[in-house]
């Protein structure tokens, strides 16, 4: 198991403990002996022979024992010197909560702790943490009062006081916690690896994470694809100033909001878009299976709250649908005449635990069901425990593998029988919209289990890297990062993407002979590496149709080249089969994105990627599937199925597009940007029209 | 609907342009040759468009005819008109046609009213085609309402940018356009006999606006 030392600690040393209350080294002993720890204690101080009634110890060498984890709590300027002896005495994991390193700008000593850990094979987390609260353990290794709620959620968090908070916060709302860790700097131990090491730990059923910036995203989301478990994830600093405001904080670079949000949702991480939401869908995916079909019930006894679920369920991305006629007839016995069997299920306000017991169990065991969220209003003549036990009951009774989710409106009674459900392993909340937004995380992570075998990216085989490295191998060699249009045409072309028949003439002569090859109507385009925006420079001339008209357009537009800028290199003009009309403007795109590195981009051109910046990003590579996925994404994507009156536009076209532009994209990771805009989008294919392609 | 009708378009304009809203200049007109007179007085192209009180959907029943250049193809529409219009419903009564100038370089808008049954009368507006179809990008105002609220009103689409100097084309008067939707409220409201009022399209230019349609539907 990794990272067994720290999840499972048999002795913990805490370096720089220390007599004088208040201060850290004292806080974090006391923490340990408090949450009553088994394992020993070794508190390291150069002055005292004890410490809070336990021996202590000049330093780690004359500590007797093995020593699992030791928390450093020394300041900045003797922490180097602690480490080497920690990792002198073999020290398994380092958890440096010592302040004053990359945050505040000194990454150079937190490349020397680094290099100190892996000289002694010495795990490092932080530096500028909190420390570790283990709830197996029983350890408190942190100046945190106390150990969390006790459950089965893993939670790390790159903000020290954040956790703090939460930890309070977690005995308030019954938030069971298996570990609190707090990842500090991430100097060596990060997301990926707490990701990686937690997916072993048997005490956690589901890893929450508190992200501000992630160094290296690519490594965070195979450790996701690796995990057995849900990953949920609050991603803070989506704002523009708040981007600001964590950049300055943890030193790390927080990426843009957009592909943080597509490369979560594309590895099946659950976003949390606050810390309400990180608890409710925490909760839910700690203690359910995912729910693999939309086919809910929703049980109630009061219409408000059956309403409220049914808004709720639709904003979740799981509407509510009609059961079949032999389970509302099943329904219907469970309420008097004047309630509603139909979805939401409403039993009305005299439903007791035998009715409510009835109704789940009929929608749990009916095919139909692939889970229920039951909601309950407190009232006078019923009772919330008898009614919660009855709900338990009918989710055992029924296997305990439909998930099932519960909201319990009301006062101190109807608390009290929610904390029981909980302790009972069954998402319980107050509002109907939590409930409803944690049935809807527990279907899109069924929906990413169901759909991840089918997306896994198989490259094409049909591609000509060594054309493409040779095309970038000349731009080079001629001093140039942007590539010249025919280039990029035919780097397209290489990799099996569809471009317009194009050929380059050097004059007026070769161009008409090149038209007639091609076939018209065509294009010409001022072919020069020094003019970057042909339209501005009156460097293009469209639907030419004749010998004639090419010759005049060929003339002109190197004319109007030479005055634009009249030192420009003109290697002549690309001569280009018109697109033919009635396609529809998309545009494709690629940024290397600093934490995800290369990603590709999909919307519909013009007004809608101006205006609406109406785009869907995933990181590269993507399947043909999961670029269908991406497609439907945008707002516009009714236009693509088919809007007023048009036939549907080629989806399977754009999608295997898209694929081969990741995998080019991949393939080449020198390339910095990329734009193919407009791409022509028809009934039956496509054409890319014109594109930029920017090497790094 | 039989507790409900709908006003034709010149009868519309005659209502809006009592209230003092702008109308587009427009004629009505009897017979083929007529048409084309009054064509000419328009000004090439015309949009001619059938006027009946039976065809509500007039597009649909074959009851319009754009982009009409010369007086002869106005005559011939008249007659084409005439003809779907009688074979797609017999029974219609056709009072003539209506003779609209065809705008042109203008922003498509949609602008309308609708008595709500719990806030009596609301105007509505947006950006026309694509947006309101697909992206239902419209605002709503209880009326009446001051310019200054209809200027809300305005930035609230998401397609806002596009009525404010896109890509270096003029701005459109966005002033015009909320005194427009300020008056229209003040007639919506005084007039709670109006369930439906629709203008679709409503032109746009960097000076002044112009309606190029007209539908009112009043509790009969």
């Amino acid at each position: 198991m990794k990272l067994q030392a720290l999840f499972q600690p048999r002795s913990i040393a805490v370096i720089g403990a220390s007599r004088r209350e208040g201060s850290i080294g004292y806080m974090v002993v006391k923490g340990i002996i408090d949450s009553k720890f088994e394992g020993a204690i070794y508190p390291i101080n150069p002055k005292a022979d004890e410490i809070l009634g336990i021996k202590a110890y000049p330093t780690m060498q004359d500590v007797p024992g093995e020593v699992d984890l030791a928390m450093l709590t020394v300041p900045v300027n003797a922490a180097l010197e602690a480490s080497e002896d920690a990792g002198r005495k073999g020290t398994k994991v380092l958890a440096v909560i010592t302040s004053g390193f990359g945050e505040v700008g000194r990454r150079d000593l937190e490349e020397q702790l680094v290099e100190i850990g892996q000289r002694y094979g010495m795990a490092i987390v932080g530096p500028n943490i909190v420390g570790i609260l283990n709830n197996p353990a029983k350890a408190n290794a942190s100046f945190s009062p106390y150990l969390p709620y006790p459950g089965s959620i893993a939670l790390v968090s790159q903000s020290g006081a954040l956790l703090i908070a939460l930890d309070g916060m977690t005995w308030i709302d019954k938030i069971g916690i298996s570990h609190m860790i707090s990842i500090g700097n991430m100097a060596d131990l990060d997301m990926a690896d707490f990701i990686d090491a937690l997916n072993e730990d048997p005490n956690t059923a589901a890893i929450s994470l508190y992200v501000e910036g992630l160094k290296d995203g690519r490594k965070f989301l195979d450790a996701v694809k690796r995990s057995a478990k849900p990953v949920i994830a609050l991603k803070a600093g989506t704002s523009k100033r708040g981007e600001l405001a964590t950049a300055s904080h943890t030193g790390s670079l927080a990426g843009s909001t957009k592909v943080y949000s597509a490369a979560f949702k594309q590895f099946g991480v659950t976003i949390a878009k606050h810390l309400d939401e990180l608890f409710v869908r925490s909760i839910a995916l700690s203690m359910m299976k995912p729910l693999m079909g939309d086919n809910i019930a929703v049980i109630t006894n009061g219409g408000g709250a059956g309403v409220l679920a049914t808004d709720a369920a639709e904003r979740y991305g799981i509407p509510l649908l009609d059961p079949p006629q032999e389970l509302k007839d099943l329904f219907a016995q469970w309420m008097p005449a004047f309630g509603s069997p139909r979805n939401p299920v409403d039993m009305t306000g005299m439903a007791a635990r035998r009715e409510y017991k009835g109704a789940v169990l009929d929608a749990l065991k009916h095919p139909w069901t692939d889970g229920a969220a039951v909601l309950y209003c407190e009232t006078a003549v019923t009772d919330p425990q008898d009614i919660a036990e009855g709900i338990y009951e009918a989710y055992q009774e029924a296997g305990a593998t439909k998930p099932v989710v519960v909201s319990y409106l009301g006062g101190e009674r109807a608390l009290k029988a929610s904390e029981w459900m909980k302790s009972k392993g069954v998402p319980a909340y107050f509002d109907p919209d939590q409930a409803m937004s944690a049935l809807g995380c527990l279907r899109d992570y069924g929906r990413y289990q169901a759909h991840r075998e089918t997306s896994t990216f198989m490259p094409f085989d049909d591609v000509n890297p060594v054309k493409v490295g040779e095309i970038f191998a000349k731009a080079r060699s001629e001093g140039r990062l942007d590539l010249s249009e025919n280039e990029g045409d035919a780097v397209f072309q290489a990799y099996g993407l569809p471009v317009a028949p194009f050929r380059l003439a050097e004059d007026a002569e070769q161009a008409v002979e090149a038209a007639n090859a091609i076939g018209y109507p065509v294009v010409v385009k001022i072919a020069s590496p020094d003019i970057l925006h042909k339209t501005e420079a009156k460097g293009v001339k469209v639907g030419l149709s004749n010998v004639e008209e090419v010759r005049q357009a060929t003339a002109e537009v190197i004319a109007n080249a030479k005055t634009y800028k009249a030192n420009a290199k003109i290697d002549g003009v690309l001569v280009q089969k018109m697109a033919p009309k009635g396609g529809t403007e998309v545009i494709f795109g690629a940024i290397k994105d600093s934490t995800f590195q290369q990603t590709v981009m999909f919307g519909l051109g013009g007004i809608f990627v101006e205006v609406l910046k109406d785009v869907t990003f995933r990181v590269a590579p993507v399947s043909p599937q999961e670029a269908r996925k991406m497609i439907a994404e945008i707002a516009a994507y009714p236009i693509i199925k088919g809007a007023r009156g048009q036939k549907p536009r080629d989806e399977a076209a754009l999608a295997e597009a898209l694929s081969r532009l990741s995998q080019l994209v991949v393939d080449f990771p020198e390339i910095k940007e990329l734009d193919a805009n407009p791409v022509m989008v028809y009934e039956d294919g496509l054409l890319i029209v014109d594109s930029v392609i920017k090497l790094q | 609907m039989p507790d409900a009708l709908f006003l034709t378009e010149p009868a519309c304009y005659r209502l809006l342009a009592a209230e003092g809203l702008p109308i587009p200049p427009h004629f009505l007109a009897h017979s083929p040759e007529e048409a084309a007179e009054k064509a000419a007085l328009l000004g090439f192209p015309v949009v001619l468009k059938i006027v009946s009180p039976q065809v509500v959907h007039k597009s649909e029943a074959g009851g319009v005819r754009v982009a009409l250049a010369d007086a002869e193809a106005v005559r011939q529409a008249y007659r084409a008109v005439e003809s779907s219009v009688h074979a797609f419903r017999p029974e219609a009564v056709i009072e003539g046609m209506l003779l609209l100038p065809q705008f042109q370089g203008g922003t498509e808008l949609i602008v309308g009213g609708l008595r709500d049954i719990q806030f009596g009368p609301t105007v509505m507006f947006g950006l026309g085609g694509i947006f309101v179809e697909l992206l239902k990008d419209v605002s709503f105002r209880v009326a009446p309402i001051d310019a200054a609220e209809a200027s809300e009103m305005i930035r609230e689409i998401k397609g806002y940018p596009l009525l404010n100097g896109f890509r270096g084309r003029l701005p459109l008067d966005l002033e015009a356009l909320a005194v427009f939707l300020a008056d229209l409220s003040r007639l919506l409201d005084r007039h709670p006999e109006i369930e439906e009022l629709d203008l679709n399209p409503v032109f746009l230019f960097p000076e002044g606006l112009a309606l190029a349609d007209a539908r009112i539907k009043v509790t009969a």
